[in-house]
């Protein structure tokens, strides 16, 4: 091995402790005594690792009390839930940073985060009614949450145009005639595309909570998450905001992100209940996870029900599925899993398994096997 | 010397799937079942009926009539049944219906143009080649999806019509059934060239085959009757099934031959399509489950046997039965070794390792025989032919001359002997760990106690198994790889998990105070038991040079104890020069488990061996400190001074008045501000106990500060105060109408009302208060059952999915052929030899 191939962090840190004029000989003899043994079966110790972990996790979120922090998911559920790649997460949440100006000053954060919120038309109203022989829609309007927002009907109309109903405003109240509607059931219809029609904010942001980080800078909390969206404001620091939903940041920011965020959410809901797993682990799976270029969970419906061997797969859940499909499909299961070879009693190729020894008795035996190639006999 | 016995020379080197064709199926047979009888007057085996003697033998008297072998050798023979007409497998119907629609009605060509073909089929082997099996399989799944939508065929041009699927098997084509007759022409129709487009093969799986025409029936060993006590036979659910079918089959058959209406053959027809459906598969939706007719239990077939937890696979192939093990209550016992086990003599006696006899274990092994009756003795010998003999009285004089090089003895347990020690749940690979036997007379297996941290054990009654290796390479493994010593430290975070606990911690922080000081008569005492051998020059020892005689003599380390951690005090902070300990109160971060520095230190630099001889001498010598100086605690130790109680009286009144006056005024996050507060009371309580807690002579804040037990969370409720109850997440709520209990106002918000406890452990929880401390620990309680199945089923997902992950030789992780990380964990490093992640730059 090559010194070069020793990472830079340890070199600086070897050089911290001996000196700069450190013999990285030295280094290099810890570093390669430190090495993983060869055919170690990582990914079981991984799974063991996390695997034994959770059973000290608890169920239930124990939540810090107060404002100031939201409050996500976490322990086991958390975990489960990452690692199943699941698609609508119990607390979808982002972090937004901001920008130098705005990240100093509480007004200013303060405002933006406001201003993040999502106000749609049905937030606004106090009641409706319909009249059903004029086809017309009523919105009583709440004109203290108008105020509080400080939204106009002019505002309401002009996100309202582009639906191309006829509209009228009296007083406190929306008139809105639907032409087209021929029945009760679209009249309700038009009236809930009213009133999820997006006034101001973000879509998908339901609250937001400033906070202020350990160097005095601002940042933002919120309920909801359209990383997307959020991405593309001004006062926005684009290169540490994040969603803690796994799915929405591989399609926004691409598979490397999904994977660190992978890996920093599974360390913080184990660390925040005290229970180290190094990262290696964790990363491991990750990896496992988003190997392919797309997030899958584990679970049958992601890696786990694709693994090339027939009978592994059958092993872990709805046996019969996978057989009748290999049968049909005429595959082969080339026995150099764990799974199949634990059944048939065999070595399994993990481990010491992976070493083949030939014997050779009084010198005989064949010299070709000195090419270190796996022979057995 | 020949050993080729001992290998295993044949291998399974591949499993290939495959559908079985009728002609196969009649090839396989051994016979032809006729009969629905089993059998007849005289209570033998009807020939020709489902327990034909042709089909494999149970009963012990009878000899099997293909094979010749009576029921140990016989392995079972399938015979067949020739249906009097076709029927579906039921698992098979989504295929067939995929292969109806994708395929042309008219003339069975594949739905798609040919010059599309060719592309795909070149597709098809590159994705095969490079993706693999799986990714090829959902191509597939796409060529299907994409042949079922043509509607006209491209080859003869046809107009489709496509079948619908009436669940569970009714195939209908324009309104008209599609009898398996039907379907089975239409299927024998398509090209063989067209079925690799279907993933399908002409040689192993042809689409007529997924019809059922010869049915194999699955050969007695497999579903043995059993004799009652009454000696009634009673016979297994799967030849109940088969019996069904065999019937209706028959009846079918006369039906058809005699010319019966077409309503009666019909119905007949799908009475064997239903029993056939639930021989196969006893839970498909829409098909009426198939009950024993007696009780009404429903029917274990074949699906039933192969799935689910006790199913085929996952409880009888991938988790087997084991000879050569034992289990016992455990105990604990200091004065073991940390690598030993104590192994109850009536165990050793029962277990045996088969000791191969040659020219210089001869004599010795002479001895074993010789001594069958008592201990160490022997079992059994083995004869190079590989005939077992049982020593006894009779013939041990004749074994004796007989046993010779070649031989094998079954000798009993030894002392020294490796048996893997393992507790349950085997949550990780600490759970199973090799351990040196030590035979003692005692009736249950003991440790050290040091190691029950790994095994998650505790000597409430826990129990433990000994699995006893059989050969030298397992044995070998278990000394080199698996051995507690080897696994000290942990490799889910690089600590150790193996280290002093509790009153080693007291004693060793005893030891290494600054003013302790022995009689050179003392230090004698302490380093004989502690089996360390040290010619005493000096009148006085501090404890710090006692200790010291215990470290390697070239050890150099410093660290950070937890005594010095809590009160910055530098004579705390351990210096270890040259094998001396300079300075520093060995505790619980420099020894203990899950933190000890020193340990995982040692681990690294010189070892398992040194690392739990070091251990091993710790807890005696901790032991003999603590016999000597004495440790013992009072409950005056959990009192704090007058102005301190006032303290915490203060804080709390001053949450009340300070929920009160929220309570006031409305706000709709009222709630989460009240539980600010009591936390804040907690935290204050934390503070003032910290301040006014008593330092000189309490044991037990001596136990706090070395980490030997407990810590301020658990003082603060035991002197101070107890705090908020919470349930759910939230303040306690539940109980009568708009009140917890019938003591309090309706709608009192308050704290006491709530959940808040005002009173310590010491002092004592009055009902009400003991009352909403219990709905507490009572949720505690659930969350634990709960939560256990939860993460176990993770476990088995996250095993499932990555159990076939290894390092390859470059250090890259792969599965099979695909890379999961260029460089395993990006710099290669085992985590047990690293520190806490990071390489270990102590070396």
């Amino acid at each position: 091995m090559d010194i070069s191939e020793i990472p830079k962090k340890y070199i600086e840190k070897f050089k911290q402790i001996e000196g700069e004029n450190a013999d990285l000989n030295k280094l290099k003899e810890i570093y390669e005594k430190s090495l993983i043994t060869r055919g170690e079966a990582v990914g079981i110790v991984a799974a063991q690792s996390i695997g034994e972990a959770s059973t000290q996790l608890t169920l239930r979120t124990k939540h810090v009390a107060g404002l100031s922090a939201i409050n996500v998911t976490s322990g086991l559920p958390r975990l489960v839930e990452l690692f199943d790649a699941k698609k609508n997460i119990a607390t979808p949440s982002m972090t937004i940073y901001l920008k130098e100006d705005i990240a100093k000053s509480r007004e200013k954060a303060l405002d933006f985060a406001d201003r993040l919120i999502q106000i749609k038309v049905g937030d606004l109203i106090s009641s409706y009614s319909i009249q059903l022989r004029r086809k017309e829609l009523i919105f009583l309007f709440d004109r203290e949450a108008m105020d509080s927002y400080k939204i106009t009907f002019k505002d309401v109309e002009s996100k309202l145009r582009p639906l191309n109903f006829e509209m009228s405003v009296d007083g406190n109240e929306l008139h809105v005639i639907d032409k087209t509607a021929d029945s009760i059931k679209k009249i309700m219809r038009t009236k809930s595309r009213i009133s999820s029609t997006l006034i101001r904010g973000i879509l998908g942001i339901e609250r937001t909570i400033v906070s202020q980080d350990k160097d005095g800078s601002f940042y933002i909390s919120t309920y909801g998450t359209n990383l997307k969206e959020v991405l593309k404001q001004e006062e926005v620091d684009t290169t540490r905001t994040v969603s803690n939903d796994v799915l929405e940041v591989a399609s926004v920011l691409g598979i490397e992100a999904a994977r660190t965020l992978i890996i920093n959410e599974a360390s913080q809901t184990l660390e925040a209940v005290g229970l180290m797993v190094d990262s290696r682990h964790l990363s491991l799976v990750a990896d496992a996870m988003c190997s392919d270029g797309s997030v899958r969970g584990i679970s049958r419906y992601g890696i786990t029900g694709e693994v090339e061997s027939v009978i592994s797969r059958a092993s872990f859940e709805v046996p019969l599925r996978h057989l009748v499909n290999a049968a049909v499909m005429h595959e082969t299961d080339k026995f150099d899993y764990v799974a199949n070879n634990v059944m048939s009693n065999q070595v399994v190729p993990v481990g010491t398994g992976v070493v083949k020894l030939v014997l050779r008795e009084n010198g005989r035996g064949s010299q070709k096997d000195d090419s270190g190639e796996d022979k057995t006999e | 010397m020949k050993l080729d016995s001992d290998f295993i020379s044949n291998k399974i080197a591949a499993l290939e799937f495959g559908i079985l064709s009728p002609r196969i199926i009649e090839k396989m047979s051994s016979v032809a079942i006729t009969s629905s009888e089993l059998y007849d007057i005289d209570g033998l085996p009807v020939d020709g009926g489902l327990e034909d003697l042709r089909l494999g033998v149970t009963d012990p008297g009878l000899v099997c009539k293909t094979c010749g072998n009576s029921v140990r050798d016989c392995p079972g023979h399938f015979g067949h049944l020739e249906l009097a007409r076709p029927v579906f497998n039921i698992k098979m119907v989504p295929m067939v219906h995929n292969l109806l629609n994708a395929t042309c009605d008219v003339c069975g060509r594949i739905l798609i143009p040919e010059n599309t073909l060719k592309k795909i089929s070149d597709r098809l082997e590159e994705i095969e080649a490079q993706e693999g099996i799986t990714a090829k399989e959902n191509y597939i799944r796409k060529i299907i999806k994409h042949a079922k939508n043509v509607m006209v065929c491209p080859f003869c041009h046809a107009r489709q019509s496509k079948v619908k699927l009436e669940r569970p098997y009714t195939f209908k084509s324009e309104g008209q059934i599609l009898t398996p007759v039907d379907v089975m022409e239409r299927l024998e129709r398509i090209k063989d060239s067209d079925l690799k487009f279907f993933g399908m093969d002409p040689d192993s799986s042809r689409p007529e085959w997924m019809i059922i025409t010869v049915l194999p029936i699955p050969p007695v060993t497999i579903r043995p009757p059993i004799t009652l006590e009454t000696g009634q036979r009673s016979e297994d659910d799967l030849t109940h099934k088969l019996t069904d079918i065999v019937r209706t089959n028959q009846r079918l058959a006369e039906n058809i031959k005699s010319g019966a209406p077409e309503v009666i053959i019909d119905e007949l027809w799908d009475l064997l399509q239903y029993h056939v459906t639930t021989l196969i598969s006893n839970d498909t939706a829409q098909v009426p489950v198939a009950s024993q007719k007696s009780s009404g239990k429903k029917l274990r077939t074949l699906e039933d046997r192969i799935k689910g937890k006790e199913g085929r696979f996952r409880g009888s192939t991938l988790g087997k039965r084991v000879n050569f093990s034992a289990r016992s209550v455990i105990s604990p016992d200091p004065f073991l070794k940390l690598d030993e086990v104590g192994v109850p003599l009536v165990i050793a006696r029962d277990l045996t390792y088969p000791e191969r006899v040659t020219d210089i274990n001869l004599e010795r092994v002479k001895g074993y025989i010789k001594n069958f009756n008592s201990y160490p003795g022997a079992n059994y010998i083995v004869t190079p032919d590989g005939i077992r003999k049982k020593i006894t009285e009779a013939n041990v004089d004749l074994l004796l001359d007989e046993v010779k090089p070649g031989y094998i003895v079954e000798r009993h347990l030894l002392n020294g002997d490796v048996v893997i020690f393992n507790r349950q749940p085997s949550l990780h690979r600490l759970s199973l760990m090799g351990h040196s036997v030590r035979v003692l007379p005692q009736r249950t297996l003991s440790v050290n106690p040091t190691s029950t941290l790994p095994y998650n054990a505790d000597f409430d009654g826990d129990e433990m198994n000994i699995h006893l290796l059989q050969n030298e390479e397992a044995k070998a493994e278990a000394t080199l790889i698996m051995d507690i010593k080897n696994n000290i430290v942990s490799p889910r975070h690089g600590l150790p998990l193996i280290g002093a606990t509790q009153d080693y911690l007291s004693g060793c922080a005893i030891l290494t105070k600054k003013e302790t000081v022995l009689d050179a008569s003392d230090v004698g005492q302490l380093l004989a038991m502690a089996d360390v051998e040290v010619d005493l020059t000096k009148k006085k020892y501090t404890g710090r040079e006692v200790f010291s005689m215990l470290l390697p003599e070239d050890l150099n380390f410093e660290g950070e104890s937890k005594v010095y951690k809590s009160t910055g005090d530098d004579d705390a902070y351990v210096r270890i020069k040259n094998g001396k300990l300079i300075t520093g109160v060995i505790d619980s971060e420099i020894i203990g488990r899950e933190s000890g520095s020193l340990l995982q230190y040692l681990f690294v630099r010189y070892g398992g061996s040194t690392t739990a001889t070091l251990i091993n001498r710790i807890v005696k010598l901790s032991l003999m400190v603590l016999m000597k100086f004495g440790i013992s605690v009072n409950p005056g130790d959990f009192d704090l001074p007058e102005n301190a109680y006032k303290l915490v009286d203060d804080t709390i009144s001053e949450a009340e008045k300070g929920v009160d006056s929220l309570l006031k005024k409305y706000d709709r996050n009222v709630e989460n501000q009240i539980l600010a507060i009591t936390e804040k009371v907690r935290g204050e309580a934390r503070n003032i106990v910290r301040k006014y807690i008593k330092t000189e002579g309490n044991t037990i804040n001596d136990m706090m500060i070395t980490g030997a037990k407990g810590s301020i969370i658990n003082y603060v409720p035991t002197a101070a105060v107890i705090g908020q109850q919470l349930l759910r997440d939230a303040r306690l709520n539940e109980g009568y109408e708009s009140r917890i209990l019938a003591h309090f106002k309706r709608g009192d918000m308050g704290l006491s009302a709530k959940g808040f406890v005002r009173s310590s452990y010491k002092r004592g929880l009055n009902p009400i208060e003991f009352f909403f401390h219990q709905a507490s620990s009572r949720e505690g309680l659930m969350d634990n059952v709960i939560r256990t199945p939860v993460s176990g089923y993770l476990y088995r997902r996250l095993s499932s999915a990555l159990q076939d992950l290894k390092i390859s030789d470059d250090l890259s992780v792969r599965e099979g052929n695909k890379i999961i990380q260029f460089k395993y964990g990006e710099d290669g490093i085992d985590v047990s030899l690293s520190d806490r992640g990071d390489l270990n730059l102590w070396i």
